[in-house]
């Protein structure tokens, strides 16, 4: 399991909520939450090394890309 | 690690790299990089690399780069802080001109909206006020050149006074 932290100030939180929901087929994801930061607990459903790392890879990337295509957030 | 300090690495001295394990993390100061230049730097990258922004205290933000390639070689890995260094500076430079410009912008972008509106209908000029004030014009500018130099027009004659009764028994 591989913990991803989206610190609010840097991640939309709607968009962390999408990159969770398009990821479900992928990957087991827990969803957890504090005041700084979305945390997303990451099981790929795939064992191969590069195959996960091409998960969580992809999986940050389209989080990044969400927040930056909503716009100024601030 | 500091660039300066780390001689595989030629960064600007405001940006710490660190070559680990097929990744790169770079850590930039916000108050120097701010936020919107490093998505507008990450967004470029996001084809080639994996992006992870985190923010390790309030006065850094650290952003880590995996590129897609599985195993990439020192020199490579190089050669991607450089680059990104130079589209997180280049990122920054526009945003700061574009602040710097805003008004200018919005208004040749508003003339331009309003140019592109297309011509006036007959309704729109027909409700349009054409009575503004004179302007003063003591210099005659105005004026067309017949109004300015032109051959003055004759002044009428002065009306011949009325003669009275008397004067037209006398004669």
């Amino acid at each position: 399991m591989i913990e991803l932290r989206f610190h609010r100030d840097l991640y939309s939180a709607k968009a962390v909520d999408e990159t969770a929901e398009a990821f479900a087929a992928v990957a087991a994801i827990e969803r957890s939450e504090d005041e700084s930061a979305i945390t997303l607990a990451v099981e790929p459903r795939y064992t191969k090394p590069a195959q996960v790392r091409r998960i969580i890879g992809e999986l940050q990337n389209y989080a990044l890309a969400k927040t930056i295509d909503e716009g100024p957030r601030r | 690690m500091l660039a300066r300090e780390h001689p595989m690495t030629d960064t600007p001295a405001n940006v710490k790299a660190e070559l680990s394990r097929g990744a790169v993390n770079l850590e930039v100061d916000p108050s120097i990089y701010p936020l919107e230049a490093v998505y507008g730097a990450a967004y470029i990258f996001i084809d080639r690399c994996y992006v992870y922004l985190y923010r390790p205290s309030e006065t850094s933000l650290r952003i880590t780069l995996q590129t897609k390639e599985p195993e990439p070689g020192e020199e490579a890995l190089r050669a991607l802080v450089g680059e990104f260094s130079n589209e997180l500076l280049s990122c920054a430079w526009r945003r700061q001109i574009t602040q710097e410009n805003r008004t200018l912008i919005e208004a040749v972008t508003s003339q331009a909206l309003s140019g592109a509106m297309g011509s006036p209908s007959l309704d729109d000029l027909a409700d349009f006020d054409f009575s503004d004030d004179e302007f003063e014009d003591p210099l005659g500018i105005a004026q067309s050149w017949e109004e300015k130099h032109g051959r003055k027009t004759p002044k009428e004659p002065a009306p011949e006074p009325a003669k009275t009764e008397d004067e037209g028994a006398a004669s």
